[in-house]
């Protein structure tokens, strides 16, 4: 809606976020338990007889369980953990505003230790200006329209607003 | 697709816990898997071929009283410089007979039980028949221990015998019990 200045990072998005991470952080944690557990009482029941099963059984469901607990810390939770840094970063960064013409490149870049990001072009009247923009995010920007005022923080849009 | 491309990214990862993984348990396994001299019997066997893991869980049906495991091996384990002490051993006569002559003090005398044929030798007895060249017939053959190959019958009597660092024959340096001669009682008694 024009004049209304819509964050990327509005405190509810955050608060869904965290609750992820928590959610996520007592799937893995479960997930590691049980299997643990499987292991444990398979190696107790095993003998001379079906050591040999045992053994195949319990290295099976410590690999993949072992699997998806990785899958899940890495991707989940420390991903998450990473979107939530940056975002708390921004919000609490100063904003400057740039109205102008916006195009988001349609590529993705991974930053080093941080979040997936596209380029955002900004065509002012003094000339192009280009900032970065969550990946994630960058679909919503681009949604908005072309003729945006958007605020950076730390050299990312944190938020934006239509122009009238 | 992403889900893919993520495990790529991280497939480095899922290797090592996949190596890591498969370690950790063999070798939790191996230690489960034993148990201290004292609680266990172990036999080495020096014939054709031999189902040691299809023996130890044949004999350990019967287990000795304070026995947890019975181990089963082929004769060439102890020779590869395994410090394993065997109690009991099956071998040939002609086996027994240079293990006598040249250690005589690695083999436990032993009073021949009846209905058992020992193998004498210098005035005392050593060793029980397990294998009949004359009717090749043994304890255990054919399921458990091949004496002879298939296209060639076996020349030679096999002996039981028990070495003389066992703790598990009564009599013996340091035994505990007499857990040997039931597992050697046991085997003898396999089916022919």
């Amino acid at each position: 809606m024009p004049g209304q200045i819509v964050s990327l990072y509005p405190p509810e998005r955050l608060r869904q976020l965290k609750r992820k991470i928590k959610a996520l952080r007592i799937l893995l944690w479960l997930l590691a338990a049980a299997a643990l557990t499987a292991c444990v009482v398979l190696t107790c029941c095993a003998n001379t007889a079906n050591s040999s099963v045992m053994m195949l059984w319990t290295m099976g469901i410590s690999t993949v369980a072992g699997w998806i607990v990785l899958y899940l810390a890495i991707f989940g939770v420390g991903e998450g953990k990473k979107e939530l840094a940056h975002a708390s970063h921004l919000v609490e960064g100063e904003q400057q505003a740039v109205t102008g013409t916006v195009l988001v490149d349609p590529c993705r870049m991974k930053l080093r230790k941080s979040i997936s990001v596209r380029k955002v072009f900004v065509r002012t009247p003094e000339g192009e200006q280009s900032f970065l923009v969550n990946a994630a995010r960058a679909e919503e920007l681009r949604r908005a329209g072309e003729r945006l005022t958007v605020y950076i923080s730390h050299g990312y849009v944190a938020a934006y607003e239509v122009c009238p | 697709m992403k889900i893919l491309k993520n495990i790529l990214s991280q497939f480095h990862t899922f290797l090592l816990w996949a190596l890591a993984s498969v370690l950790l348990w063999g070798w939790i396994y191996t230690l489960v898997n034993d148990a201290p001299r004292e609680k266990k019997v172990t036999v080495f066997i020096n014939a054709v071929a031999i189902d040691d893991h299809a023996l130890a869980v044949r004999l350990e049906e019967h287990l000795p009283d304070g026995i947890r495991k019975i181990k089963v091996h082929d004769f060439e384990y102890q020779m590869i410089g395994s410090d394993v002490k065997g109690d009991i051993y099956v071998v040939r006569a002609s086996q027994l007979e240079q293990m006598l002559r040249e250690k005589p003090e690695a083999v436990l005398p032993i009073t021949v039980p009846e209905g058992c044929i020992g193998y004498d030798y210098g005035g005392s007895c050593y060793g029980l028949r397990i294998f009949d060249a004359a009717s090749q017939t043994g304890a255990g053959a054919g399921k458990y221990i091949w004496y002879a190959y298939l296209d060639e019958p076996q020349k030679e009597d096999y002996y039981l015998c028990f070495g003389t660092e066992t703790v598990h024959v009564l009599g013996a340096d340091g035994a505990v019990d007499n857990a040997a001669w039931e597992v050697a009682m046991e085997l003898l008694s396999l089916e022919k």
